[in-house]
């Protein structure tokens, strides 16, 4: 960061500082699960499977247990760093400690959300 | 908190230094790829409507205006993973003299992933591969 920008920021060092450990930790953590794990997704929904992407085709693959677990999954560790990296944003605005609490409760909210919104979208699929 | 702002930016537009640029896009692709992740859940969702519903939003998702739009998203996607490595690496201390060196080569080899993808939509696009 430079010097400028480091003057104003007089208590708050870094992204690093400000985010806390762990979910400096896990952001770097669930990236590379991501690589791995979204990099199967993309190559399982596209050439796991012949035509284009229909609800028949679609069932095929989720019915197993196998892959309905694994999409559900990797929505949950993409959600946490989505969310996450997120976080790590707003931060950088400056938030004084409450409304960083607020905004913890409202992401937490919000994800648990999207994992259920998205659960919900592939329930039919189990055939 | 305009003053924050503007210092962070500073160093992309008036300093002009490159790293600060791949900061600057890891988070923006990071936030459009959130947007993306929503619209997906969304069009996932459709299976609650029906096989009839699912299908027809999906096929019509299927045509050369959206695919363009896809090889939007791998560029997206590619770049935000392989700058994220370099970011660890660089964390790690690893790589301190040669950061620019990983930058280009990880934008080489990105670069050659986007390649990839794209040609195979392209092929798709053309019917050779289903």
């Amino acid at each position: 960061m430079s010097p400028a920008a480091q003057s104003h920021l007089s208590t708050q060092h870094s992204a690093l500082s400000t985010q806390g450990m762990w979910p400096w930790v896990l952001q770097r953590f669930s990236g590379v699960l991501i690589l791995g794990l979204l990099g199967l997704h993309f190559w399982v929904t596209h050439f796991g499977t012949a035509g284009p992407v229909t609800f028949e085709n679609v069932v095929e693959r989720v019915r197993l247990p196998l892959w309905f677990h694994f999409d559900v999954a990797l929505l949950a560790v993409i959600i946490y760093h989505a969310l996450n990296g997120t976080r790590t944003i707003i931060l950088d605005f400056g938030l004084t400690p409450w409304k960083t609490r607020v905004m913890d409760c409202c992401l937490v909210v919000l994800g648990l959300a999207m994992l259920v919104f998205g659960s919900w979208g592939l329930l039919p699929f189990r055939g | 908190m305009n003053g924050i702002i503007q210092n962070l930016f500073q160093d992309v537009v008036k300093n002009k230094k490159i790293g600060m640029w791949a900061w600057l896009l890891q988070r923006l692709t990071g936030v459009l790829l959130a947007l993306y992740l929503f619209a997906h859940l969304t069009v996932i969702s459709y299976s609650q409507r029906g096989a009839g519903p699912f299908d027809r939003l999906s096929l019509s998702i299927q045509t050369p205006g959206w695919y363009a739009l896809d090889i939007a998203l791998i560029v997206g996607i590619v770049f935000h993973g392989l700058n994220g490595i370099r970011i660890i690496a660089v964390e790690f201390g690893a790589m301190a003299r040669a950061q620019k060196a990983w930058l280009f080569g990880m934008g080489a080899i990105g670069l050659v992933i986007v390649i990839f993808g794209v040609l195979g939509i392209v092929q798709k696009m053309m019917g050779h591969v289903s």
